[in-house]
């Protein structure tokens, strides 16, 4: 069990390293979006069901999940938002801007 | 690792000040304010005050930054870039500050009396088991008290300074132009929010939370709703504003109602005096969370006609 | 155990640092509130390792508060921040 946990809270840690790697390598905004929602979504996702076991009771783990959906719904939202402005600002910033590129959630 | 941790958070702390001082572009700074915000929410658990790291949670995460934010659409609106030349004097009075701190840091007295070992023995009296939160309504409730006045006050004076400006905002945009998947989270998202602070209210008479927290999480949840045009407060404006006055003035009444009993201002019965905390923090936290909200409220933000 | 949830917690504390930089170059404002995102999130992620680490469950609540509302900062920027489309930079 705790070699499962070390495995999905290191994968979980590694998904942060390359979304930070994301947002300072990649070009433009709308592919650094890309990047921070691989934090978001799988990063805390792997580091929460990693964490599940160590809790102490049920609701502190159901806290945990909670926390998860949170951020899920949150970063979807706010990835949506800021994609949306974006290319409001600017409607021709991007060469192959089409509609798939603000939805990768 | 630890001490890596806990040094390199030091050094974030720091690089993070300067990046909003040195910042000459507005914008920056803010940004990075918010990001020290929650630095220092992870220094304040380092020290091992979760109290503290909670209120900067809320505060640093869910309003300054989103006032700050308002502020700058506000100032790039109406173009009132201040020149920013005058620096020597700020300067060298933190640095003067700076040096006084380390200098009556070293030079303080020995306590004579253990304060957290008199809290913890005279804990059961308080009625709650968080020692926090017998600290600030019971044992220290005085300042306490105080502390709600001068929100109260800030909140009337910045009534006061922008009733003109948020009723020609009020009026300019009945028609509002919500954002689908904004609207739609938000009206997710605010049962949440409230349910939250209502958690953390209650999870103060035992573990790290209370009114503040809680009044906090209720206000970002109130600008949430009004920033994805929710206008709720135009439904009940008499009553948020009779609302921002509500805790302050129960607190009083509480507090000197004890008095017909015999007993000195603002000391509650023994027997009772969980129960009338819990009541006493209940009415706060509606009340905080009113006044950090029309903080926010009296902005007249971007809704401001320009030849006004 | 303990000393792994503490090196995990200090990698992203290093992930987090390393976003500042983002935040300082910009290009424009959404690049650095994309930073401020990653920011919240990270920070929820070192909170709940520092839960375990430092054997303190209140800590979860700590972190529920900017899973709940490090959104609000964007929401805010979105909707009333306007700024110019370009920074001078």
């Amino acid at each position: 069990m705790i070699y499962l946990q070390y495995l999905l809270v290191g994968a979980g840690c590694l998904f942060f390293i390359v979304g930070t790697l994301g947002l300072l390598r990649f070009p433009d905004t709308f592919t650094r979006i890309h990047a921070i929602t691989k934090a978001d979504n799988l990063g805390l996702g792997l580091l929460m069901l990693g964490l599940l076991p160590s809790t102490e009771s049920l609701p502190q783990a159901l806290k945990l999940i909670l926390i998860w959906l949170l951020v899920l719904a949150a970063s979807a939202t706010a990835s949506y938002l800021i994609a949306h402005y974006v290319k409001a600002q600017s409607p021709d910033a991007l060469p192959h801007a089409d509609t798939t590129s603000e939805e990768q959630d | 690792m630890q001490f890596a941790f806990d040094s390199m958070l030091g050094l974030g702390l720091l690089a993070c000040a300067a990046g909003v001082f040195w910042s000459r572009d507005l914008f920056r700074s803010v940004v990075m304010f918010i990001a020290f915000g929650l630095l220092l929410a992870l220094t304040w658990v380092r020290l091992e005050a979760p109290d503290l790291a909670l209120a900067e949670a809320a505060i640093g995460a869910g309003l300054t930054g989103v006032l700050l934010l308002d502020a700058i659409g506000h100032l790039r609106q109406h173009n009132e870039h201040s020149p920013r030349n005058h620096w020597l004097l700020p300067l060298l009075c933190c640095i003067a500050l700076a040096l006084l701190l380390i200098l009556s840091f070293n030079a303080r007295p020995e306590a004579s009396i253990s304060l957290p070992q008199l809290v913890a023995e005279s804990l059961p009296e308080s009625g709650v088991e968080h020692p926090i939160t017998a600290v600030l309504l019971n044992f220290r409730s005085y300042d306490t008290l105080l502390e709600i006045a001068v929100l109260l006050v800030a909140a009337v004076v910045a009534m006061a300074l922008n009733d003109g400006l948020a009723a020609a905002a009020r009026t300019s945009t009945e028609q509002s132009n919500r954002d689908p998947v904004l609207a739609g989270f938000t009206s997710r998202l605010a049962p949440v929010i409230l349910l939250v602070a209502i958690y953390v209210l209650w999870a103060g008479s035992y573990m790290p939370g209370g009114a503040f927290q809680g009044g906090a999480i209720l206000a970002a949840g109130l600008v949430l709703l009004k920033l994805a045009d929710f206008h709720i407060e135009r439904y009940a404006e008499s009553l948020l504003r009779l609302g921002l006055a509500f805790g302050f003035l129960v607190f009083l009444a509480v507090a000197t109602s004890v008095m017909i009993g015999g007993r000195p201002f603002l000391t509650y019965p023994e027997a009772f005096a969980g129960q009338f905390i819990l009541f006493i923090e209940a009415v706060l936290t509606f009340s905080i969370g009113l006044i950090l909200f029309s903080l926010f409220n009296q902005s007249p933000g971007q809704e401001v006609p320009h030849d006004n | 155990m303990t000393a792994f949830w503490w090196t995990v917690a200090a990698l992203l504390l290093v992930t987090l640092l390393a976003g500042l930089i983002r935040i300082w170059r910009g290009p424009n404002p959404a690049d650095r509130m994309l930073a401020a995102q990653l920011f919240g999130t990270t920070g929820v992620a070192i909170l709940l390792l520092l839960a375990q680490a430092m054997q303190t469950p209140a800590l979860n609540d700590v972190a529920l508060v900017p899973a709940l509302l490090a959104v609000v900062a964007m929401v805010a920027f979105v909707r009333r921040a306007r700024p110019e489309a370009e920074e001078p930079e």
